[in-house]
């Protein structure tokens, strides 16, 4: 795609004829490729998937098609989209870094759980046991909305549609039956 | 509510903002008291989500399992040549390959002819003409799928080439017709591949296992050659059974006619004669043919117990066997039954059907039995009084069968732990009161057998397993009662146990293994006395007064008598057609009583030792 044709295609786009966008993407993707998967397996982590590196480019061009009018005509269009990309990859990266440290303070939690497999399997046998117990105790409102929620894996907005609800309704039924059955299970817990 | 409990609820059901989930990371690296409630929330949370229904994965693992095999096949061949290539030079002549290589060279080379034979028989054989048929079945007969599982083969289903077929399980048992009148039986887990395309016809690959083969002679068609990965057998008119128990080594034993033997390893012919028996191993070396053993086909004495699957000799005169669901008692030399004591329960199916004759046993002086039904309880006999004395309750159903072992004068009772959920143990029971006496820790979740030493003082096996790691070699554990501790054998090979037998003064073990090989220790001396290459898989051992012979039941309904000493097979037996569930050998040494399946119980006449 030559300059002259780019800047007539973002006309065409911004012009409302979003299909049009599709030469953009088939033109750059390699270029935006080369930021997020070239060092994505550096920073995602060995074990991910190519499939994440590719979701982000598509991301990429999500933006810059949200933010083409920013673009000045008669500049550099791949270094346009190349800062989009590094943008991208920059949130992502934060967002990460803080799940990682959010996640580090819970998978320490786990392994501290699991380090004697006597304890942990006793452990586990005497939690499912609180969880039977507390779970037996809720309403049946309550009850409902936490199997529909896990059992049956519905969205807010589902469960609210199967008990005629609304789907804030929902979520603060599923917060308050929550913390119930945290202290519950705490208390029950606490006694063995 | 807190904020961190307000956070984290949210985090549960949708994503949280960015400023949240900056305001929650901040919340939490403030004390670690904080990050009670939120962790606590994670683990309702994460047994909230265990409550759903479990996922089915079962085919995906199944491919993953496959993919990852093949990949594993793969880097070996590229390894083994890679090794080769670089120890031989380009220009050079081939270096001499150390002997414990050749077999794995030609183990993997064999392997990737096997998968490339799949992927052959994958493309090409679709529709593929068929070769013969199934003429009976028995327990599992399985063939392997273009999708990489095994599924059900019927009887009358046709066989084709490219088709790899395996009985599976101990009570599993195939004939398999083909169009040129040759007859193959399968003993119980054998594994076998059909291929076309050999200048003589058809050719039937014998990859692991028992297989007797029965070729007419036969003008009109090519004749269908058997072979194991070792060698070829070009049949005239023959009856032959061959075994494959290891990469290293492959036997026939040609009981009728005349075959024409080809050795795959170095390509040279040799002729077989009626009566002889040869070993093959991977080694270029001369094959040595032996005279096979005496053969004794009609037994002194008949016994017709139904489903019969131990047998023991009680002294000079008497003798008992135990089913399933009965136990008979004999008087010995006559044979007759003096009584037979069914076994009733209220609760529970007794294992009938099993690979091992039952969950269950005697004691050495036929006094106290034991049987276990599935519902977890372990029933103890009075024989005597001919009543029950004592049930033991293990508030655990039994997954699966599992070995029993009894005192031999039947004051306890020791039995695998059966709950998987629990530490792997032997547990023993007293059988007069059903009170648990102990728990004996064993490495090893999967105990075969268990068999008790005469004097009581031996409780063997208890394998240990190095953790992770399939294929290092398992670790023998033989309990000492008296001493409270174990006697460790260290294995040099990964295989597994399938039959233990330990002599009558208590002082050796025989073991019989998965690779061919029955191991005998010497547990005074602490040390492995001697190895036998029987080239197939025993069930069921039992050693003569003397601690001199030991005999074998084979999975051809064969009994075997080998002399320890000089390892030379003296004698055999045809106790049956199938597999061989026990064997015993009286006080006197005179006698051998032998049950196979679907046969009764036979009683023999032993040859005095040399």
């Amino acid at each position: 795609m030559a300059e002259e044709s780019l800047e007539e295609v973002i006309e065409r786009v911004l012009g409302g004829e979003h299909e049009a966008f599709a030469g953009i993407v088939r033109h750059y993707q390699r270029e935006v490729w080369r930021v997020v998967a070239g060092t994505w397996k550096l920073w995602a982590g060995v074990s991910q998937g190519m499939s994440g590196a590719e979701d982000l480019v598509q991301q990429v061009f999500v933006d810059a098609f949200l933010h083409l009018d920013q673009y000045q005509p008669g500049t550099d269009f791949t270094a346009w989209i190349k800062t989009i990309a590094r943008n991208r990859v920059r949130q992502q990266l934060r967002a990460w870094t803080r799940e990682n440290r959010r996640l580090a303070l819970y998978r320490q939690h786990l392994l501290d759980h699991l380090s004697d497999d006597t304890v942990a399997a006793r452990r586990e046998e005497a939690y499912r046991e609180a969880l039977t117990d507390c779970c037996r105790k809720l309403a049946p409102q309550a009850a409902a909305a936490l199997d529909l929620r896990y059992r049956h894996a519905l969205t807010l907005e589902e469960i609210a549609v199967r008990l005629g609800s609304t789907a804030e309704a929902v979520r603060k039924v599923l917060h308050r039956t929550q913390l119930l059955l945290k202290d519950c299970i705490e208390t029950r817990l606490a006694q063995t | 509510m807190t904020r961190i409990e307000e956070l984290t609820l949210k985090l549960l059901h949708e994503p949280l903002a960015e400023p949240e989930l900056d305001e929650l990371e901040r919340l939490l690296a403030q004390d670690d008291s904080d990050a009670r409630p939120h962790l606590a929330l994670l683990d309702l949370d994460a047994a909230l989500r265990a409550e759903r229904q479990p996922i089915e994965v079962t085919e995906s693992a199944v491919a993953r399992l496959t993919a990852t095999l093949a990949d594993r096949v793969q880097r070996g061949v590229v390894a083994e040549i890679t090794a080769i290539t670089q120890q031989s030079g380009w220009h050079r002549p081939p270096l001499p390959v150390p002997p414990h290589r050749r077999w794995r060279i030609a183990f993997m080379t064999a392997a990737l002819l096997l998968a490339l034979g799949v992927w052959y028989g994958k493309h090409t054989d679709r529709g593929a003409a068929s070769v013969g048929h199934v003429e009976q079945a028995s327990g599992a007969l399985e063939v392997l799928t273009d999708s990489g599982r095994f599924e059900p083969l019927e009887v009358g289903a046709p066989l084709r080439s490219g088709q790899t077929i395996r009985t599976r399980g101990a009570d599993s048992h195939a004939v398999l017709q083909f169009a040129d009148a040759t007859r193959l039986e399968l003993s119980p887990d054998t594994l076998v591949r059909l291929m076309t395309g050999t200048a003589t016809g058809n050719k039937v690959l014998v990859t692991s296992g028992l297989v007797r083969a029965n070729t007419p002679s036969s003008a009109r068609h090519p004749q269908t050659v058997v072979a194991t990965p070792q060698l070829e057998v070009r049949p005239g008119e023959a009856r032959f059974v061959l075994g494959v128990t290891s990469p290293e080594s492959g036997r026939l034993d040609l009981e009728a006619g005349a075959v024409a033997v080809e050795r795959s390893v170095d390509g040279r012919r040799f002729d077989v004669a009626a009566g002889s028996y040869v070993v093959a191993t991977m080694e270029p070396s001369d094959p040595v043919i032996r005279d096979l053993p005496t053969l004794l086909v009609q037994p002194g004495r008949r016994l017709d117990f139904q489903h019969a699957r131990k047998i023991n000799f009680l002294g000079g005169h008497a003798g008992l066997a135990q089913g399933p669901n009965r136990l008979w008692f004999w008087t010995e030399p006559d044979g007759e039954v003096a009584f037979e004591l069914p076994f009733r329960r209220k609760h529970g199916s007794i294992y009938s059907q099993s690979n091992f004759g039952g969950c269950g046993g005697v004691s050495a002086d036929g006094k106290t039995a034991a049987v276990c039904t599935n519902d977890g309880v372990i029933h103890i006999w009075d024989v005597v009084r001919r009543q029950e004395r004592v049930t033991i309750d293990l508030h655990t159903p039994i997954p699966q069968l599992l070995p029993m072992a009894l005192a031999p004068d039947g004051s306890w009772v020791a039995m695998p732990e059966p709950d998987p959920n629990q530490p792997p143990a032997i547990r023993l029971w007293n059988t007069l009161s059903g009170e648990e006496l102990a728990a004996i820790p064993a490495a090893a979740s999967s105990i075969p057998c268990l068999t008790v030493s005469r004097d009581g003082r031996y409780l063997a096996p208890m394998l240990s397993k190095p953790e992770g790691r399939r294929a290092q070699p398992p670790t023998l554990l033989v309990w000492d009662l008296a001493m409270r501790q174990p006697l460790s054998f260290l294995l040099d090979r990964a295989t597994t146990v399938r039959a233990v037998a330990f002599s009558p003064d208590g002082q050796l073990l025989a073991t019989s293994w998965h690779d061919g090989k029955v191991r005998v220790w010497d547990l005074t001396a602490r040390k492995l006395q001697h190895t036998l290459e029987v080239n197939q898989l025993l069930y069921c051992l039992a050693f003569t007064p003397d601690g001199r012979r030991l005999a074998g039941g084979n999975s051809m309904g064969q009994v075997k008598l080998w002399d320890l000493a000089t390892g030379e097979e003296q004698l055999r037996i045809q106790a049956g057609s199938r597999v061989t569930w026990d064997l015993a050998i009286s006080t006197d040494g005179t006698r051998l009583a032998a049950v196979a399946h679907d046969a009764p119980v036979t009683i023999w006449g032993l040859p005095a030792g040399k």
